[in-house]
C-alpha cells in the first residue's frame, strides 16, 4: 500500500524534519557538557509540547483558547500532587499529569463549542483565570503562590535515576518527537483536514457529514493534554514551583509562540517556543520591556501576517526562490 | 427513492419565511425551486439541509425520517447542498478540499489517525481515490490539483465544491443557485455536470434564478412566493402557469431576498 | 443586618464601576460588532495615570483624572486607526487575537513606563466620608456615582440628541446606507473606541483611591465588564449598567460571607455560566452569537 500521493510532498517533507528534530535531539543530548544549553533547550521543549497542542486547537480547529497555560499548571500539579502526597510511580504521574487535564479540557470543550470565537476567547480566559485563581488559594494541594510545590523528587521512573539535566533533555526530547510524530500524522490524516474545513467554515464542514462538535472536543481534548504533558514535565524539571508560573501571562505567551511561528504548523510552534524561551536569556535589559516587545510583536504578526511570522517568512523566501530560478 | 418534505415552515417573529411547504423530488430528475427574491428559496434549502431548524415539518430521505437530524446527521446520511457562493477551505489544495468530501468513507478516529497505523493509510488511499474520481467526474484537470482552491476562477471553485458533494457519494443534493456568477458558457457546464449527477441516480434540488437552465434542465418546478408553494408541474405547465406569471412580473412589491 | 448593608452599599460603588466598564464594551460592539478585549487595559490605566500623576507628579487627584481620560481617549483612537482599521479585512478570529494583542501592548507600556509598583491615592477632594446610620459611606463613592451619572446622561444625549451619536447608530447599523448619507464608518470606528477608552478611563480614575492602581488589574475590570456587559444584554446601556450593579453586589456579598480569596472568580464564574448557558443576558435585547 502506497502513501497517498498529495500528502506524500508535506507528509515526506513532516517526516525528514521528524527525523533532522530527532537527530538534533540526539547530537545536544552526546554534548558531555552544556548544562545551561541543555537547560535551556528542555524548557523550550516542554513549552513547544504545549505550544504544539494550542497550535492544533487554534490553527486546526480553529478555537482561540487562553486556558492553555492553566492546563499547563493543572498538569504539573496533578504530577506533583501524584508524586509528593501519594508516592504514585513518576511515570503514571506523568500519564495523569495528560489524563486529567485532557478530562478536564473534553468536560469544558462540548458547552464551549457552541461559542463564537471572541465568546469562546472570553470563556477560555475566565476559566484560566479562575484556574489560576484555584492554584492559588488551594494552598493545602498546590502550596499556593508561598511556598508552593518544593523539592519534588527527581525524575525516577520506576526507580530509574533520570532526573539529571542530561537525561532530563533525552526525555523531553523524547516526548517532544513522540508528540511531533503523532501531530504530523494527524494533519495529515481526514481529521487533520476536517479541523482545517471547521476552522474554515463549520456549516459546509458540517454539511459535508463532518461531526463538527465532536472533532472540536477531541483537539480541545487533545491540546490540553498535551499541555498536561508539559506540565507535568515541568514540575519534574524545575522540582521548585509555585502558582505565579501559571497565570494568565503564560498562556498568552504560549499563544504568542503560535503566533510567531505558524498557526497551522507544529513545527512553526515549536520554532515560536524556541524564540520565546530563549531571547529573554540573550536580551538581559528585556526584562521591564519584555510584556510590550511581545505585545507589539503579536499585534505586528497578527496584522500583517496572520498565519504566523515563520510561514509569512517561509513564503517569502520560496518567492525569493522561485523569482530566481 | 425520494426526498420528501412534509409541510416545512419557519417563522422569524411574525413573518413566515417558509410556510407549510411539502414537495417530492424523485431519484434521477432534476427538482428545480423558482421564485421572486424573497420567496424564502434559500431558507427553504436551510431548512432541508438542517442548517436551520424548522418550527414544523418533517423532511425524509429514501424513507428514513430526518426531522431532528442536525446538518452533520443528514449529511451523514447522504444529504447534502451546495452554497451561493462556492464555500471552499481556506488554505487548502484543491484536491485536499475534495478529500474532504470523502471524509466518511474512513472511520478512524483521533487516536488511530495519530498513530497512523494501516488502516489508516489504507483509508487515506481510498479517500484520495474517491477525490480523484470525482475530480475527473466534475472535469477538473490533474494539473490544478494542487493549486489552493482559492487561486481559481469562479466557474472551476464552483465545479471543485461540486466535486466534493460527487466524492461524498451524496444520495440528494440540493443546489442553491450554482450558476450564480458564471458566464453564459460556465452555465452550460454546470449544466452538464447536474445532468450527469441526475443519471447517475442522484436526487437533485435546484434553486435557480436563470430561467434557460431551470427548463432546460428540470422535469419537475415548484414556484414559491412569500414563502408558500404557489404553483408545482413541468416545466411546461409553470411557464403557462398564470399565477406564476404574476409573481415575477406582479406590480406588488417583494421584499428582498 | 449592617454588615449586608454595607456589604450592599460598597458593592453597589464596585457594580457602578463595572457598569461603567460594561458601557465601553457596549459602545465598541455597537459600532464595529468587535470585541475589544483592550477595553479592561483602558481602565486599568485611566486608575494607573492618575495615581502616578497624583503621586509622582503632585497634581491635584481630579486634575490628573482628566488628564488620565484625555490620554487614554487618545490611545483607544491610536488603537483603532492604526491597528484595527488596518486589520479590517482579516478574519475574524485574527481580529478577536488583535484587540487579545493590543491588550498586552497596554499592559506592558504601563509596566515599562510606570513599572510594577502599586499606587495609592487619597480620595478625591470635594466628598466627605458619610455616615448613616452605621453604615460607612466612603466619600469617594460619591464621585462614583456622579461619574456615572454624568456619563450615563452625556452618553444619551450624544447617541440620541446630536448629528455625531445619531452617526455612529447609523454606521453600526447600516455600514452601506450610512456611506451613502456622508458618513464615515471608519472615523465612527474610531469614535466610539475614543469614548471608550474615555468611559473606561474615568472609571478606572475614579475607583483608584478605593481600589489602587496596578498594571496588572485590566484583566480582571474587562472580565468584570464584559460579564456585566453580558449580563444586561450586549449592546444595551441600560442593561449594562444594572449588570455592573449586579455583579459588584453578589462579588462583595461572596467576599463578605463565604471567602475574600475567592472573590474574583465569583464574577468570573458567572461570566463562564452565562456565556454558557444565557449568552442572550437578562434583557433579551441583543442577539445572542452563536456560530
Amino acid at each position: 500500500m502506497s502513501a497517498p500521493a498529495s500528502g506524500v510532498s508535506s507528509y515526506r517533507r513532516d517526516m525528514i524534519g521528524i527525523v533532522v528534530l530527532a537527530a538534533f535531539v540526539f547530537c545536544i543530548g552526546s554534548l558531555a557538557s552544556g548544562s545551561y544549553l541543555k537547560t535551556m533547550l528542555i524548557f523550550s521543549m516542554i513549552y513547544g509540547i504545549a505550544a504544539i497542542g494550542l497550535c492544533l486547537v487554534f490553527g486546526y480547529g480553529g478555537q482561540i483558547s487562553l486556558c492553555q497555560g492553566a492546563m499547563f499548571g493543572l498538569g504539573a500539579y496533578t504530577c506533583a500532587a501524584l508524586v509528593q502526597r501519594w508516592r504514585v510511580d513518576h511515570l503514571l504521574a506523568l500519564g495523569a499529569s495528560i489524563a486529567l487535564p485532557a478530562l478536564v479540557g473534553w468536560l469544558v470543550a462540548r458547552p464551549l463549542g457552541r461559542l463564537s470565537s471572541h465568546y469562546l476567547a472570553m470563556a477560555t480566559l475566565a476559566l484560566g483565570l479562575i484556574l489560576s485563581i484555584l492554584f492559588a488559594q488551594v494552598r493545602t494541594i498546590t502550596g499556593g503562590a508561598d511556598p508552593g510545590v518544593i523539592d519534588l523528587a527527581s525524575f525516577a521512573p520506576f526507580g530509574m535515576p533520570l532526573g539529571t539535566t542530561s537525561s532530563m533533555h533525552w526525555v523531553c526530547g523524547v516526548c517532544l518527537v513522540v508528540v511531533m510524530v503523532l501531530a504530523v500524522n494527524l494533519i495529515n490524516t481526514r481529521i487533520g483536514r476536517a479541523l482545517r474545513a471547521i476552522r474554515s467554515g463549520e456549516v459546509p464542514a458540517a454539511c459535508l457529514g463532518i461531526d463538527t462538535s465532536k472533532y472540536k472536543v477531541d483537539v480541545f481534548a487533545a491540546a490540553s493534554g498535551l499541555a498536561g504533558l508539559g506540565g507535568g514535565l515541568y514540575a519534574f524539571a524545575t522540582r521548585t514551583f509555585n502558582s505565579s508560573a501559571f497565570e494568565i501571562g503564560f498562556s498568552i505567551d504560549l499563544l504568542t509562540m503560535v503566533l510567531i511561528g505558524s498557526v497551522r504548523s507544529p513545527w512553526g510552534a515549536m520554532a515560536g517556543a524556541l524564540v520565546i524561551t530563549v531571547l529573554p536569556a540573550f536580551l538581559e535589559h528585556l526584562d521591564r520591556f519584555r510584556l510590550l516587545s511581545f505585545g507589539l510583536l503579536m499585534t505586528g504578526v497578527m496584522v500583517f501576517m496572520p498565519d504566523g511570522l515563520t510561514s509569512a517568512a517561509y513564503a517569502g523566501a520560496r518567492r525569493l526562490v522561485k523569482r530566481a530560478q | 427513492m425520494t426526498l420528501q418534505i412534509d409541510a416545512l415552515s419557519k417563522r422569524y417573529g411574525g413573518l413566515a419565511a417558509v410556510d407549510d411547504v411539502t414537495l417530492t423530488a424523485r431519484a434521477g430528475e432534476v427538482t428545480a425551486v423558482i421564485g421572486p427574491n424573497g420567496a424564502g428559496k434559500t431558507t427553504l434549502i436551510n431548512l432541508i439541509s438542517g442548517v436551520v431548524a424548522a418550527d414544523d415539518g418533517t423532511v425524509q430521505l429514501h424513507g428514513r425520517d430526518l426531522s431532528s437530524c442536525n446538518a452533520t446527521h443528514r449529511a451523514m446520511a447522504g444529504l447534502t447542498r451546495s452554497f451561493q457562493s462556492p464555500q471552499l477551505f481556506e488554505g487548502m489544495t484543491v484536491l485536499q478540499t475534495v478529500m474532504v468530501g470523502a471524509h466518511n468513507r474512513a472511520r478512524s478516529g483521533f487516536i488511530a489517525s495519530m498513530l497512523r497505523g494501516p488502516a489508516v493509510i489504507r483509508e487515506e488511499a481510498a479517500i484520495e481515490t474517491a477525490a480523484l474520481q470525482a475530480l475527473e467526474t466534475v472535469g477538473v484537470p490533474a494539473s490544478i490539483h494542487q493549486r489552493p482552491a482559492h487561486d481559481l476562477a469562479y466557474g472551476l471553485q464552483r465545479r471543485v465544491e461540486i466535486a466534493r458533494t460527487v466524492a461524498m457519494d451524496a444520495k440528494a443534493i440540493l443546489f442553491d443557485e450554482p450558476a450564480a456568477g458564471l458566464n453564459d458558457q460556465e452555465v452550460d457546464e454546470i449544466a452538464d455536470l447536474i445532468q450527469r449527477l441526475q443519471r447517475r441516480g442522484t436526487i437533485i434540488v435546484l434553486v435557480e434564478h436563470r430561467m434557460e437552465m431551470v427548463m432546460r434542465l428540470s422535469q419537475h418546478i415548484v414556484v414559491m412566493n412569500f414563502g408558500t408553494k404557489i404553483a408545482e408541474g413541468t416545466p411546461d405547465e409553470i411557464q403557462r402557469n398564470p399565477a406564476v406569471i404574476a409573481a415575477y412580473l406582479g406590480t406588488e412589491e417583494t421584499s428582498d431576498a | 443586618m449592617n454588615q449586608f448593608l454595607q456589604i450592599l452599599v460598597s458593592g453597589l460603588v464596585l457594580g457602578a464601576v463595572y457598569g461603567m466598564t460594561a458601557l465601553g464594551f457596549g459602545i465598541v460592539y455597537n459600532a464595529t460588532r468587535v470585541i475589544n478585549f483592550a477595553h479592561g487595559e483602558f481602565v486599568m490605566m485611566g486608575g494607573l495615570i492618575t495615581a502616578v500623576l497624583a503621586t509622582n507628579f503632585h497634581h491635584e487627584s481630579w486634575l490628573a483624572a482628566c488628564e488620565a481620560v484625555v490620554v487614554v481617549a487618545t490611545l483607544g483612537a491610536i488603537l483603532d486607526r492604526v491597528i484595527i482599521q488596518n486589520a479590517r479585512r482579516r478574519e475574524h478570529l485574527t481580529l478577536v487575537m488583535i484587540t487579545i494583542s493590543a491588550a498586552s501592548i497596554f499592559r506592558g507600556l504601563m509596566e515599562a513606563v510606570v513599572g510594577r509598583d502599586v499606587y495609592f491615592t487619597a480620595t478625591f477632594p470635594g466628598a466627605t466620608d458619610l455616615h448613616v446610620g452605621e453604615i460607612y459611606i466612603s466619600g469617594q463613592a460619591i464621585w462614583v456615582v456622579l461619574t456615572l451619572a454624568v456619563i450615563s446622561t452625556s452618553l444619551y444625549v450624544l447617541l440620541h440628541h446630536t448629528r455625531l451619536g445619531k452617526g455612529m447608530r447609523a454606521a453600526a447599523s447600516n455600514e452601506r446606507a450610512a456611506r451613502l448619507y456622508g458618513i464615515d464608518p471608519g472615523w465612527m470606528s474610531t469614535v466610539s473606541y475614543a469614548i471608550a477608552g474615555g468611559i473606561g478611563a474615568a472609571a478606572g480614575a475614579v475607583i483608584v483611591p478605593l481600589a489602587s492602581g496596578y498594571y496588572q488589574t485590566g484583566l480582571y475590570f474587562g472580565l468584570k465588564g464584559f460579564a456585566a456587559a453580558i449580563l444586561g444584554g450586549l449592546g444595551n446601556p441600560f442593561g449594562a449598567i444594572v449588570g455592573g450593579m449586579m455583579i459588584g453586589v453578589l462579588e462583595n456579598l461572596a467576599s463578605g460571607y463565604v471567602s475574600s480569596g475567592y472573590k474574583d472568580s465569583i464574577a468570573l464564574g458567572l461570566l463562564l455560566v452565562l456565556l454558557l448557558f444565557r449568552p442572550s443576558g437578562l434583557f433579551n435585547l441583543a442577539e445572542a452569537k452563536r456560530v
